[in-house]
Protein backbone atom coordinates (compact mmCIF):
# COMPACT_ATOMS: atom_id res chain seq x y z
CA UNK A 1 0.00 0.00 0.00
CA UNK A 2 1.60 3.23 -1.25
CA UNK A 3 0.61 5.61 1.50
CA UNK A 4 1.95 3.31 4.22
CA UNK A 5 5.42 3.00 2.73
CA UNK A 6 5.66 6.74 2.25
CA UNK A 7 4.51 7.45 5.77
CA UNK A 8 7.06 5.02 7.08
CA UNK A 9 9.84 6.81 5.18
CA UNK A 10 8.80 10.11 6.72
CA UNK A 11 8.75 8.65 10.22
CA UNK A 12 12.09 6.89 9.89
CA UNK A 13 13.74 9.98 8.50
CA UNK A 14 12.30 12.09 11.30
CA UNK A 15 13.69 9.59 13.81
CA UNK A 16 17.08 9.77 12.03
CA UNK A 17 17.05 6.05 11.41
CA UNK A 18 19.90 5.74 8.93
CA UNK A 19 19.39 2.19 7.70
CA UNK A 20 15.64 2.14 8.14
CA UNK A 21 15.11 5.14 5.91
CA UNK A 22 17.24 3.80 3.08
CA UNK A 23 15.61 0.37 3.30
CA UNK A 24 12.17 1.93 3.17
CA UNK A 25 13.15 3.93 0.11
CA UNK A 26 14.32 0.73 -1.57
CA UNK A 27 11.09 -0.96 -0.66
CA UNK A 28 9.03 1.90 -2.05
CA UNK A 29 10.94 1.70 -5.33
CA UNK A 30 10.30 -2.03 -5.46
CA UNK A 31 6.63 -1.30 -4.99
CA UNK A 32 6.95 0.83 -8.14
CA UNK A 33 6.21 4.09 -6.42
CA UNK A 34 7.58 6.90 -8.61
CA UNK A 35 10.85 8.33 -7.27
CA UNK A 36 9.44 11.82 -7.30
CA UNK A 37 6.53 10.62 -5.20
CA UNK A 38 9.02 9.17 -2.69
CA UNK A 39 10.69 12.55 -2.35
CA UNK A 40 7.58 14.66 -2.28
CA UNK A 41 5.41 12.52 0.00
CA UNK A 42 8.01 10.53 1.96
CA UNK A 43 11.26 12.38 2.50
CA UNK A 44 9.85 15.87 2.30
CA UNK A 45 7.30 15.59 5.12
CA UNK A 46 9.98 13.84 7.21
CA UNK A 47 12.35 16.71 6.62
CA UNK A 48 9.67 19.27 7.45
CA UNK A 49 9.27 17.57 10.83
CA UNK A 50 13.02 17.67 11.35
CA UNK A 51 13.00 21.39 10.55
CA UNK A 52 10.24 21.93 13.09
CA UNK A 53 12.16 20.02 15.73
CA UNK A 54 15.18 22.20 15.01
CA UNK A 55 13.10 25.34 15.43
CA UNK A 56 11.76 23.98 18.73
CA UNK A 57 15.35 23.18 19.80
CA UNK A 58 14.70 19.47 20.04
CA UNK A 59 17.19 18.85 17.25
CA UNK A 60 20.51 20.63 16.79
CA UNK A 61 23.04 20.99 14.01
CA UNK A 62 24.41 17.54 14.77
CA UNK A 63 20.98 16.06 13.99
CA UNK A 64 20.50 18.20 10.90
CA UNK A 65 23.85 17.07 9.57
CA UNK A 66 22.83 13.49 10.15
CA UNK A 67 19.57 14.13 8.33
CA UNK A 68 21.57 15.50 5.41
CA UNK A 69 23.68 12.36 5.43
CA UNK A 70 20.61 10.13 5.32
CA UNK A 71 19.08 12.27 2.58
CA UNK A 72 22.23 11.89 0.57
CA UNK A 73 22.01 8.11 0.84
CA UNK A 74 18.38 8.20 -0.23
CA UNK A 75 19.07 10.53 -3.13
CA UNK A 76 21.80 8.25 -4.40
CA UNK A 77 19.08 5.67 -4.96
CA UNK A 78 16.49 8.10 -6.25
CA UNK A 79 18.55 10.62 -8.20
CA UNK A 80 19.45 8.49 -11.22
CA UNK A 81 15.86 7.38 -11.66
CA UNK A 82 14.55 10.92 -11.30
CA UNK A 83 16.62 12.29 -14.18
CA UNK A 84 14.23 10.55 -16.53
CA UNK A 85 11.22 12.34 -15.11
CA UNK A 86 12.77 15.75 -14.80
CA UNK A 87 9.71 17.72 -15.75
CA UNK A 88 8.24 16.85 -12.39
CA UNK A 89 10.95 18.51 -10.32
CA UNK A 90 10.05 21.84 -8.74
CA UNK A 91 12.91 23.49 -10.58
CA UNK A 92 16.68 23.70 -10.76
CA UNK A 93 18.17 25.52 -7.81
CA UNK A 94 21.81 26.55 -7.95
CA UNK A 95 23.36 27.38 -4.57
CA UNK A 96 26.79 28.37 -3.33
CA UNK A 97 28.68 30.43 -0.77
CA UNK A 98 30.23 33.51 -2.37
CA UNK A 99 33.91 34.15 -2.99
CA UNK A 100 36.20 34.44 0.02
CA UNK A 101 33.62 32.93 2.33
CA UNK A 102 33.88 29.42 3.79
CA UNK A 103 30.76 29.28 5.91
CA UNK A 104 28.63 26.46 4.58
CA UNK A 105 26.64 24.99 7.42
CA UNK A 106 23.64 27.23 6.75
CA UNK A 107 23.90 26.85 2.99
CA UNK A 108 24.02 23.06 3.36
CA UNK A 109 20.80 23.17 5.34
CA UNK A 110 19.20 25.23 2.62
CA UNK A 111 20.34 22.69 0.01
CA UNK A 112 19.03 19.84 2.08
CA UNK A 113 15.58 21.36 2.66
CA UNK A 114 15.25 22.19 -1.02
CA UNK A 115 16.39 18.75 -2.15
CA UNK A 116 14.02 17.00 0.17
CA UNK A 117 11.15 19.14 -1.07
CA UNK A 118 11.75 18.08 -4.65
CA UNK A 119 13.96 20.82 -6.09
CA UNK A 120 16.87 19.71 -8.20
CA UNK A 121 19.75 21.28 -6.29
CA UNK A 122 23.21 22.01 -7.69
CA UNK A 123 25.59 22.97 -4.91
CA UNK A 124 28.77 24.81 -5.92
CA UNK A 125 30.25 24.60 -2.42
CA UNK A 126 32.13 27.47 -0.78
CA UNK A 127 34.42 30.26 -1.94
CA UNK A 128 32.68 30.33 -5.32
CA UNK A 129 33.99 32.88 -7.85
CA UNK A 130 31.35 35.11 -9.46
CA UNK A 131 31.96 33.66 -12.92
CA UNK A 132 31.25 30.16 -11.63
CA UNK A 133 27.71 31.15 -10.63
CA UNK A 134 27.18 32.56 -14.11
CA UNK A 135 28.69 29.64 -15.94
CA UNK A 136 26.81 26.98 -13.99
CA UNK A 137 23.50 28.86 -14.08
CA UNK A 138 23.75 29.03 -17.85
CA UNK A 139 24.89 25.43 -18.19
CA UNK A 140 22.07 23.89 -16.18
CA UNK A 141 19.48 26.49 -17.18
CA UNK A 142 18.84 27.26 -13.54
CA UNK A 143 15.45 28.49 -12.39
CA UNK A 144 16.82 29.73 -9.08
CA UNK A 145 20.19 31.04 -7.93
CA UNK A 146 20.81 31.09 -4.17
CA UNK A 147 23.83 32.80 -2.64
CA UNK A 148 25.02 32.53 0.92
CA UNK A 149 27.35 34.94 2.74
CA UNK A 150 28.24 35.12 6.42
CA UNK A 151 30.84 37.84 6.31
CA UNK A 152 30.18 41.51 5.82
CA UNK A 153 33.34 41.58 3.71
CA UNK A 154 32.00 39.00 1.23
CA UNK A 155 28.43 40.32 0.92
CA UNK A 156 29.35 42.66 -1.99
CA UNK A 157 29.99 39.58 -4.16
CA UNK A 158 26.26 38.92 -4.15
CA UNK A 159 25.81 42.21 -5.92
CA UNK A 160 28.55 41.54 -8.44
CA UNK A 161 27.08 38.12 -9.27
CA UNK A 162 23.73 39.75 -9.97
CA UNK A 163 25.46 42.31 -12.22
CA UNK A 164 27.26 39.54 -14.03
CA UNK A 165 24.03 37.64 -14.65
CA UNK A 166 22.49 40.87 -15.91
CA UNK A 167 25.35 41.64 -18.27
CA UNK A 168 25.10 38.18 -19.72
CA UNK A 169 21.40 38.37 -20.31
CA UNK A 170 20.23 35.67 -17.92
CA UNK A 171 19.24 37.76 -14.90
CA UNK A 172 15.59 37.65 -15.92
CA UNK A 173 15.64 33.88 -16.38
CA UNK A 174 16.32 33.18 -12.70
CA UNK A 175 14.89 34.00 -9.31
CA UNK A 176 17.64 35.15 -7.01
CA UNK A 177 17.69 34.17 -3.34
CA UNK A 178 20.18 35.53 -0.82
CA UNK A 179 20.80 34.66 2.82
CA UNK A 180 23.30 34.08 5.61
CA UNK A 181 23.66 35.47 9.13
CA UNK A 182 24.82 38.98 8.16
CA UNK A 183 22.47 39.45 5.19
CA UNK A 184 19.27 41.46 5.67
CA UNK A 185 16.08 42.10 3.73
CA UNK A 186 17.14 45.69 3.09
CA UNK A 187 20.48 44.55 1.68
CA UNK A 188 18.64 42.10 -0.57
CA UNK A 189 16.41 44.93 -1.81
CA UNK A 190 19.37 47.21 -2.35
CA UNK A 191 21.23 44.77 -4.59
CA UNK A 192 18.12 43.75 -6.48
CA UNK A 193 17.77 40.17 -5.28
CA UNK A 194 14.30 38.69 -5.60
CA UNK A 195 14.10 36.98 -2.23
CA UNK A 196 15.77 37.06 1.15
CA UNK A 197 15.19 34.32 3.71
CA UNK A 198 16.30 34.32 7.31
CA UNK A 199 16.53 30.54 7.51
CA UNK A 200 16.20 27.37 5.48
CA UNK A 201 12.53 26.87 6.33
CA UNK A 202 11.66 30.36 5.14
CA UNK A 203 13.74 29.83 2.01
CA UNK A 204 11.75 26.72 1.20
CA UNK A 205 8.42 28.45 1.83
CA UNK A 206 9.37 31.37 -0.37
CA UNK A 207 10.74 29.14 -3.11
CA UNK A 208 7.54 27.08 -3.14
CA UNK A 209 5.38 30.22 -3.16
CA UNK A 210 7.39 31.76 -5.97
CA UNK A 211 6.47 28.86 -8.22
CA UNK A 212 2.76 29.38 -7.86
CA UNK A 213 3.06 33.17 -7.93
CA UNK A 214 5.61 33.50 -10.72
CA UNK A 215 8.28 36.10 -10.12
CA UNK B 1 41.44 50.89 39.28
CA UNK B 2 43.11 50.66 35.90
CA UNK B 3 41.27 48.81 33.11
CA UNK B 4 43.25 45.58 33.44
CA UNK B 5 42.79 45.43 37.25
CA UNK B 6 39.11 45.96 36.69
CA UNK B 7 39.01 43.12 34.16
CA UNK B 8 40.86 40.75 36.48
CA UNK B 9 38.70 41.68 39.44
CA UNK B 10 35.55 40.85 37.47
CA UNK B 11 37.20 37.61 36.33
CA UNK B 12 37.56 36.69 40.02
CA UNK B 13 33.77 37.15 40.32
CA UNK B 14 34.19 40.39 42.27
CA UNK B 15 32.59 43.80 41.82
CA UNK B 16 35.26 46.20 40.56
CA UNK B 17 34.72 50.00 40.81
CA UNK B 18 32.90 49.85 37.48
CA UNK B 19 32.07 47.34 34.77
CA UNK B 20 35.21 46.63 32.68
CA UNK B 21 35.06 46.87 28.90
CA UNK B 22 36.82 44.39 26.67
CA UNK B 23 37.10 43.58 22.98
CA UNK B 24 38.72 40.49 21.54
CA UNK B 25 42.11 41.04 19.97
CA UNK B 26 41.58 40.81 16.23
CA UNK B 27 44.06 40.82 13.37
CA UNK B 28 41.38 42.33 11.13
CA UNK B 29 40.41 45.10 13.53
CA UNK B 30 44.03 45.97 14.39
CA UNK B 31 45.15 45.99 10.75
CA UNK B 32 42.22 48.17 9.80
CA UNK B 33 42.91 50.78 12.48
CA UNK B 34 46.62 50.76 11.71
CA UNK B 35 45.98 51.10 7.97
CA UNK B 36 47.68 47.92 6.77
CA UNK B 37 46.45 44.90 4.85
CA UNK B 38 45.66 41.91 7.06
CA UNK B 39 48.26 39.83 5.26
CA UNK B 40 50.98 42.28 6.30
CA UNK B 41 49.94 41.87 9.92
CA UNK B 42 50.71 38.15 9.74
CA UNK B 43 53.79 38.56 7.66
CA UNK B 44 55.91 40.66 9.97
CA UNK B 45 56.05 40.46 13.79
CA UNK B 46 57.08 44.10 13.98
CA UNK B 47 53.97 45.21 12.11
CA UNK B 48 51.91 42.84 14.23
CA UNK B 49 53.24 44.46 17.39
CA UNK B 50 52.98 48.02 16.07
CA UNK B 51 49.43 47.55 14.83
CA UNK B 52 48.42 46.00 18.15
CA UNK B 53 49.98 48.75 20.26
CA UNK B 54 48.59 51.46 18.02
CA UNK B 55 45.01 50.24 18.35
CA UNK B 56 45.36 49.58 22.07
CA UNK B 57 46.52 53.17 22.58
CA UNK B 58 43.65 54.46 20.52
CA UNK B 59 41.23 52.92 23.03
CA UNK B 60 43.01 53.09 26.40
CA UNK B 61 39.87 52.26 28.41
CA UNK B 62 39.40 48.98 26.61
CA UNK B 63 41.10 45.80 27.69
CA UNK B 64 41.87 43.94 24.51
CA UNK B 65 41.70 40.26 25.29
CA UNK B 66 43.98 38.31 25.22
CA UNK B 67 46.00 41.49 24.76
CA UNK B 68 49.16 40.99 22.76
CA UNK B 69 48.56 37.89 20.71
CA UNK B 70 50.74 36.42 18.01
CA UNK B 71 47.60 35.61 16.09
CA UNK B 72 47.79 33.76 12.81
CA UNK B 73 44.09 33.06 12.62
CA UNK B 74 42.34 29.78 12.83
CA UNK B 75 44.93 27.94 10.76
CA UNK B 76 47.70 27.44 13.31
CA UNK B 77 46.64 24.08 14.74
CA UNK B 78 45.48 22.54 11.42
CA UNK B 79 48.76 23.68 9.81
CA UNK B 80 50.69 21.65 12.36
CA UNK B 81 48.84 18.54 11.18
CA UNK B 82 49.58 19.37 7.56
CA UNK B 83 46.53 21.29 6.33
CA UNK B 84 46.96 23.48 3.27
CA UNK B 85 46.65 27.18 4.12
CA UNK B 86 45.08 29.87 1.93
CA UNK B 87 46.17 33.51 2.44
CA UNK B 88 43.83 36.21 1.12
CA UNK B 89 45.42 39.65 0.80
CA UNK B 90 43.17 41.53 3.14
CA UNK B 91 41.55 38.88 5.29
CA UNK B 92 42.46 36.14 7.71
CA UNK B 93 43.97 32.90 6.37
CA UNK B 94 41.87 29.77 6.16
CA UNK B 95 41.99 26.03 5.65
CA UNK B 96 39.33 23.82 4.12
CA UNK B 97 38.07 20.65 5.70
CA UNK B 98 40.05 18.55 3.28
CA UNK B 99 42.98 17.10 5.25
CA UNK B 100 41.00 14.22 6.72
CA UNK B 101 38.51 13.73 3.94
CA UNK B 102 39.10 10.04 4.32
CA UNK B 103 37.99 8.86 7.79
CA UNK B 104 40.49 6.00 7.63
CA UNK B 105 43.31 8.52 7.97
CA UNK B 106 42.11 9.42 11.44
CA UNK B 107 42.90 6.21 13.28
CA UNK B 108 46.67 6.66 12.81
CA UNK B 109 46.69 10.38 13.58
CA UNK B 110 49.18 11.71 16.16
CA UNK B 111 49.30 15.12 17.84
CA UNK B 112 51.89 17.45 16.27
CA UNK B 113 55.05 18.70 17.97
CA UNK B 114 54.46 22.41 18.64
CA UNK B 115 58.15 23.17 18.55
CA UNK B 116 58.61 22.06 14.96
CA UNK B 117 55.31 21.62 13.15
CA UNK B 118 53.37 23.94 10.84
CA UNK B 119 53.02 27.56 11.91
CA UNK B 120 53.49 26.81 15.60
CA UNK B 121 57.24 27.59 15.71
CA UNK B 122 56.53 30.91 13.98
CA UNK B 123 53.96 31.78 16.60
CA UNK B 124 56.51 30.97 19.32
CA UNK B 125 59.06 33.25 17.62
CA UNK B 126 56.53 36.04 17.35
CA UNK B 127 55.58 35.69 21.00
CA UNK B 128 59.23 36.12 21.91
CA UNK B 129 59.62 39.05 19.55
CA UNK B 130 56.58 40.79 20.95
CA UNK B 131 57.50 40.38 24.57
CA UNK B 132 61.02 41.57 23.91
CA UNK B 133 59.98 44.71 22.05
CA UNK B 134 56.71 45.69 23.73
CA UNK B 135 56.80 48.63 26.17
CA UNK B 136 57.06 47.67 29.85
CA UNK B 137 53.39 48.33 30.64
CA UNK B 138 52.16 46.00 27.89
CA UNK B 139 52.93 42.42 28.78
CA UNK B 140 52.26 39.23 26.86
CA UNK B 141 49.81 37.51 29.20
CA UNK B 142 48.00 34.52 27.76
CA UNK B 143 48.61 31.29 25.89
CA UNK B 144 45.98 30.65 23.22
CA UNK B 145 44.92 27.41 21.55
CA UNK B 146 41.76 26.53 19.66
CA UNK B 147 39.61 23.85 21.21
CA UNK B 148 39.24 20.32 19.89
CA UNK B 149 35.89 20.77 18.13
CA UNK B 150 37.08 23.64 16.00
CA UNK B 151 40.34 21.97 15.06
CA UNK B 152 38.66 18.64 14.32
CA UNK B 153 36.05 20.34 12.14
CA UNK B 154 38.65 22.26 10.13
CA UNK B 155 40.52 19.10 9.31
CA UNK B 156 37.64 16.72 8.77
CA UNK B 157 35.03 19.13 7.38
CA UNK B 158 32.36 20.68 9.59
CA UNK B 159 29.37 18.64 8.49
CA UNK B 160 31.35 15.40 8.11
CA UNK B 161 32.64 15.70 11.65
CA UNK B 162 29.13 16.12 13.03
CA UNK B 163 27.99 13.05 11.11
CA UNK B 164 30.94 11.01 12.41
CA UNK B 165 29.81 11.58 16.01
CA UNK B 166 26.86 9.28 15.33
CA UNK B 167 27.89 7.18 12.35
CA UNK B 168 31.54 6.49 13.30
CA UNK B 169 31.74 7.31 17.00
CA UNK B 170 35.09 5.57 17.50
CA UNK B 171 36.68 7.58 14.71
CA UNK B 172 35.18 10.79 16.08
CA UNK B 173 36.40 9.97 19.56
CA UNK B 174 39.91 9.33 18.30
CA UNK B 175 39.97 12.65 16.42
CA UNK B 176 38.67 14.53 19.46
CA UNK B 177 41.28 12.86 21.69
CA UNK B 178 44.13 13.82 19.38
CA UNK B 179 42.84 17.40 19.09
CA UNK B 180 42.34 17.68 22.85
CA UNK B 181 45.90 16.53 23.41
CA UNK B 182 47.04 19.07 20.81
CA UNK B 183 45.26 21.93 22.55
CA UNK B 184 46.92 20.98 25.85
CA UNK B 185 50.42 20.54 24.44
CA UNK B 186 50.20 23.72 22.41
CA UNK B 187 49.15 25.73 25.46
CA UNK B 188 51.95 24.21 27.54
CA UNK B 189 54.67 25.05 25.04
CA UNK B 190 53.48 28.65 24.80
CA UNK B 191 53.41 28.90 28.58
CA UNK B 192 57.08 27.87 28.63
CA UNK B 193 57.94 30.74 26.31
CA UNK B 194 55.82 33.52 27.83
CA UNK B 195 57.70 35.31 30.64
CA UNK B 196 54.91 35.70 33.19
CA UNK B 197 51.72 34.18 31.85
CA UNK B 198 48.51 34.80 33.75
CA UNK B 199 46.05 32.70 31.80
CA UNK B 200 44.91 30.55 28.91
CA UNK B 201 42.35 31.29 26.22
CA UNK B 202 40.44 28.55 24.40
CA UNK B 203 38.02 29.52 21.60
CA UNK B 204 35.84 26.67 20.33
CA UNK B 205 32.60 27.72 18.59
CA UNK B 206 31.89 24.41 16.96
CA UNK B 207 31.08 22.70 20.26
CA UNK B 208 27.65 24.34 20.16
CA UNK B 209 26.71 22.42 17.05
CA UNK B 210 26.44 19.25 19.13
CA UNK B 211 23.17 18.26 20.75
CA UNK B 212 23.22 18.20 24.56
CA UNK B 213 23.51 14.41 24.44
CA UNK B 214 26.50 14.41 22.10
CA UNK B 215 28.13 17.27 23.97
CA UNK B 216 27.81 15.39 27.22
CA UNK B 217 29.37 12.33 25.67
CA UNK B 218 32.19 13.93 23.68
CA UNK B 219 32.54 17.56 24.79
CA UNK B 220 32.34 17.42 28.54
CA UNK B 221 35.21 14.95 29.03
CA UNK B 222 37.43 16.81 26.55
CA UNK B 223 36.81 20.21 28.15
CA UNK B 224 37.21 18.88 31.68
CA UNK B 225 40.51 17.43 30.66
CA UNK B 226 41.78 20.64 29.08
CA UNK B 227 40.74 23.04 31.80
CA UNK B 228 41.81 20.82 34.70
CA UNK B 229 45.38 20.87 33.35
CA UNK B 230 45.86 24.56 34.00
CA UNK B 231 44.88 25.25 37.59
CA UNK B 232 46.29 28.48 38.97
CA UNK B 233 45.89 30.28 35.66
CA UNK B 234 42.89 32.32 34.53
CA UNK B 235 40.92 30.11 32.13
CA UNK B 236 38.86 31.82 29.46
CA UNK B 237 36.50 30.06 27.07
CA UNK B 238 34.99 31.64 23.96
CA UNK B 239 32.05 30.35 21.95
CA UNK B 240 30.16 32.72 19.70
CA UNK B 241 27.64 30.22 18.38
CA UNK B 242 24.31 29.79 20.19
CA UNK B 243 25.09 27.63 23.22
CA UNK B 244 21.80 27.88 25.10
CA UNK B 245 21.28 24.12 24.99
CA UNK B 246 24.63 23.21 26.56
CA UNK B 247 24.95 25.94 29.19
CA UNK B 248 24.47 23.58 32.13
CA UNK B 249 27.12 21.25 30.79
CA UNK B 250 29.54 24.11 30.14
CA UNK B 251 29.07 25.14 33.77
CA UNK B 252 30.79 21.89 34.77
CA UNK B 253 33.88 22.50 32.68
CA UNK B 254 36.00 24.47 35.12
CA UNK B 255 36.77 27.64 33.16
CA UNK B 256 36.40 31.03 34.82
CA UNK B 257 35.42 33.48 32.09
CA UNK B 258 32.81 32.81 29.39
CA UNK B 259 32.62 34.91 26.22
CA UNK B 260 29.30 34.04 24.61
CA UNK B 261 27.12 34.72 21.57
CA UNK B 262 24.39 37.35 21.17
CA UNK B 263 22.16 34.41 20.24
CA UNK B 264 22.48 33.10 23.80
CA UNK B 265 20.17 35.11 26.05
CA UNK B 266 22.20 36.99 28.65
CA UNK B 267 19.47 36.72 31.28
CA UNK B 268 19.46 32.93 31.05
CA UNK B 269 23.24 32.89 31.14
CA UNK B 270 23.42 35.17 34.17
CA UNK B 271 20.93 33.08 36.13
CA UNK B 272 22.66 29.79 35.32
CA UNK B 273 26.34 29.44 34.53
CA UNK B 274 26.80 33.14 35.41
CA UNK B 275 26.43 32.32 39.10
CA UNK B 276 29.71 30.47 38.93
CA UNK B 277 31.61 31.91 36.00
CA UNK B 278 32.45 35.49 34.99
CA UNK B 279 30.48 36.56 31.91
CA UNK B 280 31.97 38.46 29.02
CA UNK B 281 29.56 39.65 26.34
CA UNK B 282 27.30 39.77 24.48
CA UNK B 283 26.47 42.86 22.40
CA UNK B 284 25.92 41.85 18.76
CA UNK B 285 29.16 42.47 16.86
CA UNK B 286 27.47 42.88 13.48
CA UNK B 287 23.92 44.21 13.72
CA UNK B 288 24.71 46.54 16.64
CA UNK B 289 28.42 47.25 16.83
CA UNK B 290 29.18 47.37 13.12
CA UNK B 291 25.89 48.61 11.72
CA UNK B 292 24.16 50.33 14.62
CA UNK B 293 24.33 54.00 15.61
CA UNK B 294 26.33 55.02 18.70
CA UNK B 295 22.97 55.52 20.46
CA UNK B 296 21.94 51.96 19.67
CA UNK B 297 25.30 50.67 20.92
CA UNK B 298 24.92 52.60 24.15
CA UNK B 299 21.38 51.34 24.64
CA UNK B 300 22.35 47.69 24.12
CA UNK B 301 25.40 48.04 26.37
CA UNK B 302 23.19 49.54 29.06
CA UNK B 303 20.83 46.60 28.87
CA UNK B 304 23.70 44.09 29.03
CA UNK B 305 25.20 45.91 32.02
CA UNK B 306 21.91 45.93 33.88
CA UNK B 307 21.41 42.22 33.40
CA UNK B 308 25.01 41.00 33.57
CA UNK B 309 26.45 43.53 35.99
CA UNK B 310 24.61 43.12 39.31
CA UNK B 311 26.73 41.28 41.86
CA UNK B 312 29.90 41.55 39.74
CA UNK B 313 31.57 38.86 37.68
CA UNK B 314 30.72 40.70 34.49
CA UNK B 315 32.77 42.19 31.64
CA UNK B 316 31.03 44.28 28.99
CA UNK B 317 32.03 42.93 25.59
CA UNK B 318 30.75 41.69 22.24
CA UNK B 319 29.41 38.22 21.53
CA UNK B 320 32.27 37.57 19.13
CA UNK B 321 35.25 39.42 17.70
CA UNK B 322 34.90 43.03 16.55
CA UNK B 323 34.33 43.32 12.81
CA UNK B 324 37.01 44.92 10.71
CA UNK B 325 35.22 48.16 9.86
CA UNK B 326 33.61 48.75 13.25
CA UNK B 327 33.20 52.55 13.56
CA UNK B 328 35.39 54.26 16.13
CA UNK B 329 32.34 56.12 17.48
CA UNK B 330 30.67 52.83 18.33
CA UNK B 331 33.68 51.65 20.29
CA UNK B 332 33.64 54.95 22.16
CA UNK B 333 29.91 54.57 22.82
CA UNK B 334 30.64 51.25 24.50
CA UNK B 335 33.18 52.83 26.83
CA UNK B 336 30.75 55.65 27.55
CA UNK B 337 27.99 53.20 28.45
CA UNK B 338 30.23 51.44 30.96
CA UNK B 339 31.07 54.77 32.61
CA UNK B 340 27.45 55.91 32.67
CA UNK B 341 25.66 52.76 33.72
CA UNK B 342 28.38 50.50 35.02
CA UNK B 343 29.44 52.19 38.28
CA UNK B 344 29.09 49.74 41.14
CA UNK B 345 26.74 49.03 42.77
CA UNK B 346 24.94 48.20 39.53
CA UNK B 347 21.25 47.52 40.01
CA UNK B 348 19.17 45.31 37.76
CA UNK B 349 17.11 47.04 35.07
C1 LIG C 1 30.38 28.46 12.64
C2 LIG C 1 31.05 29.76 12.31
C3 LIG C 1 32.26 29.69 11.66
C4 LIG C 1 32.86 28.38 11.19
C5 LIG C 1 32.24 28.01 9.83
C6 LIG C 1 32.17 26.52 9.57
C7 LIG C 1 31.46 26.22 8.29
N1 LIG C 1 31.97 25.27 7.55
O1 LIG C 1 30.45 26.82 7.94
C8 LIG C 1 34.35 28.79 11.07
C9 LIG C 1 34.93 28.51 12.43
C10 LIG C 1 35.17 28.12 9.98
C11 LIG C 1 34.27 30.29 10.91
C12 LIG C 1 35.28 31.07 10.37
C13 LIG C 1 35.27 32.44 10.36
N2 LIG C 1 34.29 33.24 10.86
CO1 LIG C 1 32.60 32.61 11.46
N3 LIG C 1 31.01 32.17 12.37
C14 LIG C 1 30.45 31.02 12.65
C15 LIG C 1 29.18 31.26 13.50
C16 LIG C 1 29.56 31.08 14.95
C17 LIG C 1 27.95 30.41 13.19
C18 LIG C 1 27.54 30.31 11.73
C19 LIG C 1 26.65 29.11 11.50
O2 LIG C 1 27.04 28.13 10.91
N4 LIG C 1 25.41 29.17 12.03
C20 LIG C 1 24.45 28.12 11.93
C21 LIG C 1 23.71 28.18 10.58
C22 LIG C 1 22.63 27.12 10.57
O3 LIG C 1 23.12 29.43 10.44
P1 LIG C 1 23.39 30.41 9.20
O4 LIG C 1 24.73 30.16 8.66
O5 LIG C 1 23.03 31.78 9.56
O6 LIG C 1 22.39 29.89 8.06
C23 LIG C 1 20.98 30.02 8.13
C24 LIG C 1 20.45 31.34 7.54
O7 LIG C 1 21.37 32.40 7.57
C25 LIG C 1 19.98 31.00 6.17
N5 LIG C 1 20.90 30.99 5.04
C26 LIG C 1 22.22 30.72 4.99
N6 LIG C 1 22.67 30.72 3.75
C27 LIG C 1 21.64 30.98 2.94
C28 LIG C 1 21.53 31.10 1.57
C29 LIG C 1 20.31 31.39 0.98
C30 LIG C 1 20.21 31.47 -0.50
C31 LIG C 1 19.18 31.62 1.82
C32 LIG C 1 17.89 31.98 1.19
C33 LIG C 1 19.28 31.49 3.20
C34 LIG C 1 20.49 31.18 3.76
O8 LIG C 1 19.52 29.67 6.33
C35 LIG C 1 20.43 28.96 7.18
C36 LIG C 1 19.75 27.81 7.83
O9 LIG C 1 18.62 28.14 8.60
C37 LIG C 1 28.89 32.77 13.15
C38 LIG C 1 28.15 33.55 14.20
C39 LIG C 1 26.67 33.48 14.04
N7 LIG C 1 26.00 33.38 15.14
O10 LIG C 1 26.16 33.48 12.94
C40 LIG C 1 30.30 33.33 12.92
C41 LIG C 1 30.54 34.55 12.03
C42 LIG C 1 29.69 34.46 10.79
N8 LIG C 1 31.96 34.39 11.67
C43 LIG C 1 32.60 35.51 11.66
C44 LIG C 1 33.99 35.63 11.38
C45 LIG C 1 34.59 37.00 11.54
C46 LIG C 1 34.76 34.51 10.97
C47 LIG C 1 36.26 34.51 10.66
C48 LIG C 1 36.80 35.71 9.91
C49 LIG C 1 36.96 34.30 12.00
C50 LIG C 1 38.45 34.39 12.01
N9 LIG C 1 38.96 35.26 12.84
O11 LIG C 1 39.12 33.71 11.29
C51 LIG C 1 36.40 33.22 9.81
C52 LIG C 1 36.24 33.49 8.30
C53 LIG C 1 36.53 32.32 7.45
C54 LIG C 1 36.08 32.57 6.02
N10 LIG C 1 36.95 33.09 5.14
O12 LIG C 1 34.95 32.35 5.68
C55 LIG C 1 31.72 36.69 12.01
C56 LIG C 1 31.37 37.60 10.83
C57 LIG C 1 31.42 39.06 11.23
C58 LIG C 1 31.39 39.96 10.07
N11 LIG C 1 31.34 41.25 10.33
O13 LIG C 1 31.40 39.60 8.93
C59 LIG C 1 30.50 35.98 12.71
C60 LIG C 1 29.16 36.69 12.53
C61 LIG C 1 30.87 35.88 14.21
C62 LIG C 1 31.03 37.23 14.87
N12 LIG C 1 32.21 37.68 15.15
O14 LIG C 1 30.10 37.89 15.15
N13 LIG C 1 33.09 30.77 11.38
Amino acid sequence: MDRESLKSIALKLEALDIQGTVEDVKRALNEKIAPFEVVQNGLSPGMDKIGEKYERKEYFLSELSLAAYIMKGAMELLGPRMKASRERSLGRFLVGTVKGDLHDIGKNLVSMMLTSAGFEVYDLGVDVPDEKFLQKAAEIKADFVGMSSLLTTTMPSMKSVIELLKNNGIREEVKIFVGGAVVTQSFADEIGADYYAKDAMECLRKARNSITKGK
Amino acid sequence: MDPLDRFLSAARMEEPDEVPVSLLTSARFFSHFYGIKVFQFFHDPKLMLDASLHTMRLFPEIVFFPGLWADYGIVVEPSAFGSRIFWPENYVPYVRGELLENPEDIMGLEPPDPKTDGLMPFVLESIQYMQKHAPKNTKYLYAVARGPFQVASYMRGHTEFLVDLTVRPDVARKLIDVCTETTIRWLRVQLEVIDNPIGIYVPDDNASFLSPGLFEKFGLPAYKRIFSEFDGLLKVYHNDADSTHILDLLAQCDFQVFNFSPATDIRTVKQGIGQKVCLMGNVDPVSVMLRGTPEKVEEDCKSCIQIGGPGGGYILSLGGGPSMETPKENVEAMVRAAKRYGRYPVLGG
